[in-house]
């Protein structure tokens, strides 16, 4: 390993480091280099040792705490966090690699969602649009239930209306009858506008409650979207 | 040498290098200086050098030298003003330490 091939494996290695830090380290190195002369290029780069520890020393004095770890000893400097990396017996094929294990995570989930997708589409897609059907038809009944409530009470007072016209027609042929006729007609004529009242009331009180519920229930994939 | 040594003591040696140099003084030679004292492997002292400039106690420049820009420490006033606490406590400390071995080895 020359100079050159030193610098361009430690330029590698900073890679992660801040810009203004990297080029700093690179600039004192290229001093030393250049200070130390061509005749010692090969015993600066043993005494450095690797590239790997020269820049886990830089990147352990930019955490800052980095200089509790270090002593001095007998045989000089040593920091007992990089003893292990020292000597990496496959260090020499190191390369930029460090970033692909999530790539290769992500690719996996997105074939994963695909092929569940894929496999589940012939279930998943008949089974919703069933349910959502029967949903719809469940509302739409509920509205049918309380429009037929209405529209019973309506044919009452018709009903009711129509005895009593007929009552009328009655009273000169046959009084007792026609006077019956009457008295039910107006009964029923009464009922039916109170019950037509009432289920129009009914339908005003229910309808938006029930339109309320459908947003609510349409709304709700949405909102745990978001949440989610 | 069988004493360990802290990061503080290395500080304080590397501030007292540069300080002797008043125009400043560049990586190689801190690093040859300091090794004259203490056996320090040359990749030690970059990290070093860098925290004390931005800590403000070295300032930097560069300067024309054999056709290249060379870089440049000097100790600033607040660098001064924390050698000589370094100064301060290592006379204390190593007074006592030498009045313990000494007064044990009369004993």
């Amino acid at each position: 390993m020359n100079r050159i091939d030193y610098m361009t494996e430690l330029a590698a290695l900073l890679q992660d480091v801040p810009v203004e830090e990297r080029r700093e380290a690179m600039k004192y190195y290229n001093d030393y280099f250049d200070d130390a002369g061509e005749e010692n290029e090969q015993r600066v780069i043993e005494e450095l040792g690797g590239p790997e520890k020269v820049a886990a020393t830089i990147k352990a004095g930019l955490n800052g705490g980095g200089d509790a770890e270090g002593e001095f000893s007998e045989t000089g400097y040593t920091d007992t966090r990089f003893e292990q990396k020292d000597v990496p017996a496959g260090r020499e094929g190191y390369t930029y690699g460090g970033q692909e294990p999530p790539r290769t995570n992500r690719t996996l989930k997105i074939i994963l969602i695909i092929a569940i997708i894929i496999v589940g589409a012939p279930v998943v897609i008949p089974v919703s649009i069933g349910i959502t059907l029967a949903v719809v038809a469940c509302v739409f009944a509920l509205f049918l239930i309380f429009i037929a409530l209405v529209i019973a009470s309506i044919a009452v007072v018709i009903a009711g209306i129509s005895l009593f016209c007929i009552g009328i027609g009655n009273l000169v042929p046959a009084l007792a009858v026609g006077l019956a006729l009457v008295g039910t007609g107006l009964l029923l004529a009464v009922i039916g506008t109170i019950a037509t009242v009432g289920t129009v009331r009914l339908c005003i009180i229910v309808f938006p409650g029930i339109i309320r519920g459908i947003v609510w229930i349409l709304r709700r994939p949405f909102q745990g979207r978001a949440v989610a | 040498m069988v004493f360990n040594t802290g990061a503080a003591l290395l500080d304080a040696i590397v501030l007292a290098v540069v300080s002797r140099e008043k125009e400043g003084t560049y990586g190689y030679k801190i690093t040859q200086d300091v090794r004259q004292a203490i056996d320090v492997s040359e990749s030690t002292l970059y990290p070093v050098l860098r925290r004390l400039q931005k800590d403000e106690c070295l300032e930097v420049y560069d300067q024309q030298f054999d056709g290249r820009n060379r870089r440049y420490y000097k100790v600033t006033e607040k660098g001064m003003a924390q050698l000589n606490l370094y100064r301060g406590e290592w006379k204390n400390y190593s007074n006592k330490i030498s009045e313990l071995f000494e007064g044990g080895a009369t004993a």
